[in-house]
């Protein structure tokens, strides 16, 4: 499919979203698991490129936390977006502060932004469905339902390693 | 109409009501969060953090959050020698530096200068995020 990336329309984007995709690199994906669940108070950023949206529109999944002291509210982000363009098609935002265009006032909630149209795609953002907030764990798990509600397949290997532990 | 009353009103309300500052972490890990009235282009509060160093100095910081999103304007930090250009002009002159990482951060040793210390990243981070296409 021909993509116009900075114009793209909400059946391509969620065509996008919803067309089986995969890790270029595998390893990276162990990686970034492992990364995330043996994670301290150092900041984080992790990345792994995706395929399967055709060979212009590579995608990349980003796994961003900023340094946490200990008692802190779990604050991360985790998007997707083209490779080359970095326009973000999705992105989870946990335990951020957002405020819509139309708002008064910027509130602290879980919040995701989907590719929107217009020319600024990302400037919209909202509130997490019940069913979503209820599927947000530990950031591990919060990827792991990120990657499954992209359509970005992971590697049987992963969860095999995972149960044994 | 507006009267300089409402203006005088509505603009320390906003200032007062948005920028809060937050003790956060323990004894062995001490911060403090700054969550300014500003926004990201996307909408997105930017927060700046307080840590206390190892040799007694203070870092303020915004814990790389502005190169993060820049790359949303594919804008890569460290990897676009234009760009880091443009970064340098604005940090020269100020009391910021650029970490590796695109971490944009301020030490301090006095606590009296922590004000214009926090002044300065807060420009530097307007600035350098606002290098993406409006």
């Amino acid at each position: 499919m021909k993509l116009v990336h900075d114009n793209l329309t909400q059946a391509q984007v969620e065509w996008i979203l919803r067309v089986q995709k995969s890790f270029v690199d595998p390893k990276q994906v162990d990686y970034i698991f492992e990364r995330i669940k043996h994670q301290g108070f150092t900041r984080m950023t992790l990345d792994a490129d995706v395929t399967g949206v055709g060979s212009d529109n590579q995608l990349i999944v980003e796994f961003f936390r900023q340094r946490d002291a200990k008692e802190l509210r779990p604050k991360y982000t985790i998007s997707l977006r083209f490779k080359t363009y970095g326009l973000q098609l999705l992105r989870l935002d946990i335990g951020g502060r957002h405020k819509n265009p139309d708002e008064r006032n910027v509130r602290t909630y879980n919040h995701i932004h989907l590719y929107g149209p217009g020319k600024k795609h990302d400037l919209r953002a909202r509130k997490l469905t019940v069913n979503e907030q209820q599927r947000i764990g530990s950031p591990e798990d919060t990827f792991i339902d990120f990657l499954k509600q992209t359509n970005i397949d992971i590697r049987r290997n992963y969860f095999a390693k995972h149960e044994s532990n | 109409m507006l009267n300089m009353n409402q203006i005088d009103t509505a603009s320390s309300a906003w200032v007062n009501t948005d920028e809060k500052i937050r003790k956060v972490g323990d004894e062995q890990h001490p911060a403090y969060i700054i969550e300014t009235p500003y926004f990201q282009y996307n909408g997105d509060g930017i927060d700046l953090r307080v840590y206390p160093q190892l040799d007694g100095r203070i870092k303020l910081t915004d814990n790389a959050m502005t190169a993060f999103e820049l790359k949303f304007l594919n804008l890569k930090v460290g990897h676009d020698s234009q760009l880091d250009l443009h970064i340098k002009q604005i940090i020269s002159g100020t009391s910021v530096k650029i970490g590796t990482d695109g971490e944009l951060y301020c030490l301090v040793s006095h606590i009296a200068d922590v004000s214009h210390a926090k002044h300065e990243l807060m420009q530097v981070v307007l600035a350098v995020g606002g290098l993406g296409p409006i």
